[in-house]
């Protein structure tokens, strides 16, 4: 037959493609490199801190930065280096902690709503809107009042005011892919509608979403400093980026910088490594852009 | 025919809401397809082709709606099973495949998953059993290297092998009837032949029964064996494929086959039919043919004709049937 005619295919692991994507694209290669040395500082904390972060040294108080403590103390003769490492930890515990349980609840919402449609879809929307309208930061505040301050609570919080976010996105992606071509194929054939939804609508609906939570991720942390440094989230002596600047907030003024400079840095610093990372995600998630 | 057709549609109305109001898309159509046969179905666009197909299947969506008809495969009426009912004869009995094979494979799931997971629904069985199966399939549409393609994306395919594989996957389990909506139209010239030979061989090896939508009717004469030429929501002519190149007998049909661009007549200009496809808000009054009809007169525009059986196996839906057959000859 014509067999021969036919042009070969361009066969490559996704893996292998989105690695070579992710190297041609610098800033998020960038972003990827801060989040993951965050990381690492997070994971080794214990063996690089060189002070515990709960052990202050009332010898050694409001001390500027030295060799022998790089980031230097705080009133209680904390080391502030050794706490931003520790810190690491927390935050990128409430900012992953956050974002997958947003991620999860919203996606289903979202899913759902998307997909029903009419009466469900209406209800729940509006349901939603309700929560945007409020501030996130107002609302979370709100949550961590309530149930009370702890670290749960504040992943809880921030997981809460971030479900919409998702059930939106979710929610408009599932409308656009719902009525693609190959979803009325896969109809076509036989398929239920929740295999539909779960095999072939929601695949395709999940690029977005990814990159969202690169961002909702920085948001996270932002505000779980913002919470903690009201004394809202995680309490003073926990090393967590928000409660260090509170603790060197009245310092500032009589020149110890260092106390506050160093957790802000952090915070800035890991918001901008998840925002780069989003910024090029869209790119390496795509298969048809390979 | 003596033998109880496969599919038979009857009075099948599709009608679609809009803002201008009801559009009858479909109002009153019949069909039959016997077994084994290839039926061309043609006409121009936004003559109810697809419509027609998707009507069959039960994929209609709002605003369009089946309002009424029987469609009945093998004689069971399709339109009074229930979703679920009818989820079990998509793919298993009834199959299609589309225009655009790379708009409707899922771009994010490799091919030979897609041909698993249809499998399975229908036949259950192992993974195992279900790979056999897929590569058994594609080998069988004429893909070379079924097993890479059993790996592929839909992106690393080019249209033709898309195509390709869209057949293989219509014909996972094995359906009585294969509904082909426009399958070469988004395909290059060459690829368009293979396609549809390709559908011919399958139906003499699988015993397959295709309804062949298709606007080109370099198609239809290269596979199919009756043909039904449809305008605005009406057959207004069915006939056996070499019937209608020799001896139309509707004057639409007519307008196509002058519409159709042949090597041979290069310097003769190419001919089409005046006006437009009827607004199906505001349907003419008698047949809704005759104001772009050569022949139309009084009565045409008075009187709606019906589809009369002219001999064993032609039907035309025109006064003047007999005057165009001599007219012809």
């Amino acid at each position: 037959m014509l067999d021969a005619a036919l042009p070969p295919i361009r066969e490559e692991r996704p893996l292998v493609v989105g690695w070579r994507r992710l190297r041609r694209n610098r800033v998020t290669l960038a972003g990827l490199v801060i989040v993951v040395l965050v990381g690492l500082c997070a994971i080794f904390a214990p063996l690089i801190a060189p002070y515990p972060p709960m052990q202050g040294n009332p010898a050694e108080t409001l001390q500027p930065p030295s060799l022998s403590h790089l980031f230097g103390t705080d009133s209680i003769g904390f080391d502030v280096f050794s706490r931003v490492l520790y810190g690491a930890r927390i935050d990128l515990l409430i900012a992953f902690g956050a974002v997958a349980i947003a991620l999860v609840v919203g996606c289903a919402i979202g899913a759902v709503s998307g997909f029903l449609g009419r009466v469900v879809d209406e209800v729940v929307m509006r349901v939603m809107d309700m929560l945007s309208a409020f501030p996130s930061f107002i609302l979370a505040l709100g949550v961590v009042a309530a149930l009370g301050p702890s670290l749960p609570n504040l992943i809880l919080a921030i997981a809460f005011v971030n479900v919409p976010v998702y059930a939106r996105l979710l929610r408009a992606r599932v409308l656009t892919v719902r009525e693609a071509q190959y979803v009325r194929a896969a109809t076509a054939l036989g398929l239920s509608r929740r295999r539909v939804l779960f095999v072939h609508v929601l695949p395709n609906s999940l690029a977005p979403i990814f990159v969202q939570s690169t961002l909702q991720a920085g948001y996270a942390i932002l505000e779980a400093a913002g919470l903690s440094f009201l004394g809202l989230g995680v309490r003073v002596p926990k090393p967590e980026w928000g409660v260090m600047i509170n603790m060197g907030l009245q310092y500032i003024v009589s020149g110890q910088w260092w106390i506050t400079f160093f957790p802000g840095t952090a915070i800035a610093l890991t918001v901008m490594g998840f925002n780069l990372i989003g910024d090029g995600l869209q790119d390496v998630l795509d298969p048809r852009r390979r | 025919m003596t033998a109880e057709p496969l599919l038979e549609v009857r009075g099948l109305a599709t009608w679609f809401e809009t803002p201008r109001g009801t559009a009858k898309v479909l109002d009153g159509l019949d069909l039959e397809i016997g077994r084994g046969e290839i039926l061309g179905l043609v006409g121009e666009s936004g003559s109810g082709k697809s419509v027609t197909a998707y009507s069959i299947a039960r994929l209609v969506r709002p605003p369009g709606r089946v309002v009424g008809g029987e469609v009945r495969l093998e004689g069971r009426d399709l339109l009074a099973l229930s979703e679920k009912q009818m989820r079990r004869v998509r793919g298993k009995e009834i199959s299609m495949i589309f225009q655009d094979p790379r708009g409707f494979l899922d771009p994010v799931a490799r091919v030979g998953s897609v041909l698993q997971e249809i499998y399975r629904t229908h036949e259950g069985g192992s993974r195992r059993e279900a790979k056999t199966r897929a590569l058994e399939l594609l080998r069988a549409v004429g893909l070379p290297a079924p097993e890479r393609v059993y790996r592929a994306y839909p992106h690393e395919l080019s249209g033709g092998m898309a195509q390709r594989a869209m057949i293989a996957l219509a014909l996972a389990c094995s359906p009585k009837l294969l509904i082909a909506d426009e399958p070469t139209t988004a395909l290059d010239v060459t690829i368009q032949i293979q396609i549809v030979r390709l559908l011919a061989s399958l139906r003499d090896r699988f015993g397959l029964t295709i309804l062949l939508i298709t606007h080109n009717l370099s198609v239809v004469a290269e596979v199919c064996d009756r043909v039904a030429v449809m305008y605005a929501g009406e057959i207004v002519e069915t006939a056996p494929a070499h019937e209608i190149f020799s001896q139309p007998r509707h004057p639409y049909t007519v307008g196509l086959l002058g519409a159709r661009p042949r090597i041979s007549a290069v310097e003769e200009r190419l001919s089409d039919i005046r006006g437009r496809v009827a607004d199906l808000h505001d349907l003419p009054t008698g047949c809704r043919f005759h104001p772009r009809c050569f022949l139309g007169d009084e009565r045409c525009r008075l009187e709606a004709p019906t589809l009369r059986r002219l001999d064993a196996a032609h039907e035309s839906r025109c006064h003047y049937a007999e005057q165009l057959g001599e007219d012809a000859a």
